[in-house]
């Protein structure tokens, strides 16, 4: 168990080494200088050198680098460069409304992929199987903005349930800021869904193979009742693992779902922060994305020992 | 059986949406990018089979050269994707040592990077564009088809021809090429066909934000980002260019899976099961 987890922990801490460093040489190395990039080619050069001072460009790359990552361990990140605030108070902000609305899909998404895929694999090839993994194909195959506008479509422009997009802030009560997230949230579940059924089923179907599932059933256990408990959490350890992975999916997702529904989160900052050239939020901001989502698996990984004892041994 | 059903309406959409973009190539009903304004807004008819835009271009033409785009980005993101990562792939099960080491931790890094933001970072630094949103995408593809290729490979490589190809004599690379390679690449091509779906669904997706192709190259994404902005008066829009993504995305996927159990019976069983 502590090798396993010691390697996982090296694991992790590379991985959010290697994510800085891709960042910092994409952002700031290979397009050619910063400062050049933030005002435009045809500033002054009085302007581009000032910036270029400011931001402390005339020093060498490697120590630029570890100056951000020390900045950010004490938690700072500089001033967002259009906005002149602290880009930490800026993110605070978005995260309130992008964090939820990824866990909530994620959510969603399980509940909906777990439910369907026993149901898919209880009835192996029959009608309701083939339903279930049509239905998953479709998912598939459709972009979570485009079914976004859809449901605005169908709920704000034809039934004129809800709005159409905006987000009143959480201060607005519990009941509107949940309202405001209901399509969104919806829009990027049903893809995540169908990816995850796949998985949910066909390692029900692998694990309803097992020896032990007969054994349980010729003692007479019942059939909900052998899925309950012998199947569904030997399945799960496959599920946990593309949960985990599907996660970066989410986040993602959400990036796009935000500009589609107009919610002030972190995807609307970043694109906001694109077309302004603001490539001190961008530099941050897709950093941290980055490492919620290693931080994410990281925790999957944990989980999966907890779930799977075999795990732990075998390390 | 059904499954070679759904492989023959997967080949059928794809072979749709290639005919589509070919045929754009040297026809379309009318011109894809020209601004009638008198024609705004035109419901179907005779004239405009799926009616008109805001600017009054006919929407079946755009589609059409929409799926040029579609189908540019996701041949070329594909084919230099697969190029590098299967490259990468066969070294490194050939070679094993810190060559695969390297190639496995990159790979591991990759997840943490899914194409948006990466395409995200890539813009921020050169700015929007369709030459960038590709190279977002043949990134993103290389450590899948090196993960994909150097498992596949080390299986080939354990198998008893391989030691008699040793034993004959014969050097890494030829074996890589003449049994290795060979004896992959039927998993390749599902993974292509998959990948490619993937690519359209991204495309899409950039250029609907805003950071992939750009005006006047027509692209179903951005048909959609200009759609949202006409919703009240002609919601429709938003209708055709998402189930021209659906249709061909669909039917990508469907003959990557009946490619796949055309190509591997072994593996087919199990995804079947």
């Amino acid at each position: 168990m502590a090798t396993y987890l010691i390697r996982r922990l090296i694991s992790f801490c590379l991985t959010l080494v290697g994510a800085s460093v891709l960042i910092f040489v994409m952002l700031e190395i290979l397009p050619g200088d910063p400062a050049l990039t933030m005002l435009g080619v045809d500033a002054p050069e009085s302007a581009v050198a000032a910036l270029r001072a400011d931001l402390g460009l005339d020093r060498p790359a490697p120590e630029r680098y570890l100056d951000w990552i020390a900045g950010l361990a004490r938690g700072e990140m500089g001033l967002s460069f259009t906005y002149q605030v602290p880009v930490a108070e800026l993110f605070a902000e978005r995260l309130e409304l992008t964090v939820p609305l990824a866990f909530a899909a994620m959510a969603l998404a399980s509940l909906l992929a777990i439910g369907a895929g026993l149901y898919a694999a209880s009835r192996h090839n029959r009608a309701g199987d083939w339903g279930v993994m049509t239905a998953s194909q479709l998912g598939l195959a459709i972009p979570n903005f485009w079914l976004g506008i859809l449901l605005i479509v169908l709920f704000a422009l034809v039934l004129g349930w809800t709005k159409a997009g905006g987000f009143p802030g959480w201060e607005a009560g519990i009941g509107p800021a949940l309202g405001a997230l209901v399509l969104p949230v919806v829009a990027l579940a049903i893809t995540l869904a169908s990816i995850l059924t796949r998985v949910v089923r066909s390692a029900t179907l692998e694990v309803l193979r097992e020896d032990f599932v007969r054994t349980a059933r010729a003692k007479g256990l019942g059939r909900g009742r052998t899925l309950r408990r012998h199947v569904l959490r030997n399945a799960m350890i496959p599920v946990v693992t593309v949960m985990g992975l599907l996660f970066a999916d989410a986040m993602a997702g959400t990036i796009v779902i935000e500009n589609v529904f107009s919610l002030p989160g972190m995807g609307k900052l970043i694109f906001g922060a694109i077309s302004n050239r603001d490539l001190i939020v961008v530099k941050n901001a897709v950093l941290l994305l980055a490492a919620l989502v290693i931080v994410v698996n990281f925790a999957v990984d944990l989980l999966y020992a907890l779930i799977d004892p075999r795990v732990r041994i075998r390390d | 059986m059904w499954r070679h059903r759904a492989f023959m309406v997967g080949t059928g959409l794809s072979g749709l949406m290639a005919g589509a973009a070919l045929l754009s190539l040297f026809w379309t009903p009318h011109s894809p990018t020209q601004i009638v304004v008198r024609a705004r807004f035109k419901p179907p008819s005779w004239e405009h089979w799926l009616g008109t835009d805001q600017f009054g271009r006919d929407i079946l033409s755009m589609l059409m050269a929409g799926a040029q785009t579609s189908i540019l980005v996701g041949l070329i993101a594909v084919s230099l994707g697969l190029g590098l990562g299967v490259a990468l792939g066969l070294l490194a099960a050939a070679r094993r040592g810190w060559i695969e080491e390297a190639v496995m931790r990159l790979n591991d890094l990759t997840f943490a990077f899914p194409v948006v933001l990466l395409a995200i970072l890539i813009t921020a630094g050169w700015g929007p564009g369709i030459s960038n949103a590709i190279l977002a995408l043949a990134i993103i593809n290389v450590p899948i088809f090196a993960r994909l290729s150097r498992g596949a490979a080390l299986t080939i490589w354990a198998r008893e021809f391989v030691l008699a190809a040793r034993a004959a004599g014969k050097g890494p690379v030829r074996i890589t090429a003449e049994h290795v390679l060979p004896n992959i690449a039927n998993v390749i091509v599902v993974q292509a066909t998959i990948s490619f779906a993937i690519a359209i669904l991204a495309e899409a997706a950039l250029s609907y934000l805003g950071v992939g192709s750009q005006p006047p190259d027509p692209s179903w994404g951005r048909m959609l980002a200009e759609s949202q902005n006409h919703l009240f008066r002609s919601p429709v829009l938003a209708l055709w260019p998402g189930m021209a993504i659906v249709l061909s995305v669909l039917g990508l996927n469907l003959m990557g899976d009946g490619l796949r159990d055309l190509l591997d019976p072994r593996l087919g069983r199990r995804g079947r099961a």
